[in-house]
């Protein structure tokens, strides 16, 4: 599955596990990307949303 | 085949771990995104045994328990655990009430009486953090009154009403290190030491974590700590003093990713195979 980081451009090549809402990180500029949809072989990512005052543990 | 709905909101490397480890066990995992429901029983989708809540937002967590709990659905954690590990001082209270060893705490809404406190408890270095709140986020450790005054004058200009209760804690010489230990039921299946050189020892903070062997002293304060706040799946911070084990607080919904590879234990494994029990046990 391949996507596109939404900030630098970078291309990814991601394993068959990954999950929709799932967080990664952009090893290029380190940006916190989240997975919006998931379809055959196209991942759609957008910018993490920010931490909020009542995340956590 | 029993099904678990994990309920999420984002996911993270921990979620990832649950999801692994439930494929690896005869067990149907939904996954539903929280920020996606209605909370209502018309709309809501009631396909699944039991509930494991997984929310990285305390409020929307808490409200989906709720819910859940009062349709007649088991959900890990229970809503009065939730309640109780959430709030600092609901946890406090509740490790003093049922005497589990704790550091000395108090909530005050004003300088004067912080003051009060600070000086029957010996004196500074204190801690001043939200009783609601996480990863090591808005955490004081004042030092001198003059650095109090600062901190309880920036409070004030908060809006928000619950920066105007101050919970503070005497802060505790810990030697650079603190245990987090994993409690599933009434097991603690595993446990690390966090070190850092930062007074603040979270991993999601940088701090470096390491396998804490799991001794008679630690399984008994982690055991009482655990019925004290009403059992489930539990990751306490302990702080290691001359005078034993002492429990900071408790969380709710544990983070634990960094915590199998050091430990060798298979914490998320852990939680599903305690859901699985849980609904069994149920169902009798
Ligand atoms: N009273 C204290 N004395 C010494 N160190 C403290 C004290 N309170 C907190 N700390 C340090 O700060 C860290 C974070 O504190 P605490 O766990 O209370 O906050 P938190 O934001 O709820 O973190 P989390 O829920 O992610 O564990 C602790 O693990 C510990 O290293
Ligand atoms: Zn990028």
């Amino acid at each position: 599955m391949k996507g596109t980081c939404p900030i630098c451009d970078n291309q990814f090549n991601f394993q068959d596990d990954l999950e929709v809402s799932e967080i990664i990180t952009c090893q290029e500029c380190g940006s916190r990307l989240v997975v919006v949809s998931l379809e055959k072989n196209k991942v759609d990512l957008e910018e993490a949303p920010q931490v909020e005052e009542d995340w956590g543990e | 085949m029993i099904s678990i709905g994990l309920f999420h909101s984002t996911i993270r490397g921990d979620e990832k771990l649950i999801i692994k480890a439930a494929k690896k066990r005869k067990v149907n995992l939904k996954l539903y995104d929280i920020r996606n429901l209605i909370l209502e029983k018309s709309f809501f989708p009631f396909d699944f045994d039991i509930a494991l809540n997984r929310s990285v937002s305390n409020t929307k967590g808490r409200y989906l328990t709720a819910f859940l709990e009062s349709c007649g659905i088991k959900v890990v954690n229970s809503l009065s655990v939730t309640q109780n590990c959430e709030d600092k001082f609901f946890t406090s209270l509740l490790l003093k009430k049922n005497n589990v060893p704790t550091i000395p705490f108090a909530i005050v809404f004003s300088l004067s009486q912080a003051l009060e406190f600070v000086e029957s408890v010996g004196g500074f270095p204190v801690v001043i953090k939200p009783t609601l709140g996480s990863w090591g986020r808005l955490l004081a450790k004042v030092n001198d009154k003059d650095a109090l005054e600062a901190i309880i004058e920036h409070k004030n200009h908060f809006t928000s009403p619950h920066h105007q209760a101050f919970y503070i804690q005497k802060y505790v010489d810990k030697n650079g290190r603190d245990i987090r230990a994993f409690c599933v039921g009434n097991n603690v299946i595993a446990a690390i030491y966090r070190k850092s050189s930062h007074w603040i020892t979270n991993t999601a903070r940088g701090g470096k974590a390491f396998n804490c062997p799991i001794n008679r002293d630690l399984e008994l304060i982690c055991q009482k700590a655990s019925l004290a706040v009403g059992g489930g799946i539990l990751a306490m911070d302990i702080f290691e003093t001359k005078e034993g084990y002492l429990i900071n607080e408790i969380n709710h919904t544990m983070e634990f990713k960094n915590s199998e590879e050091p430990t060798g234990v298979s914490i998320s494994g852990a939680i599903i195979d305690y859901c699985i029990d849980l609904f069994q046990k149920n169902k009798i």
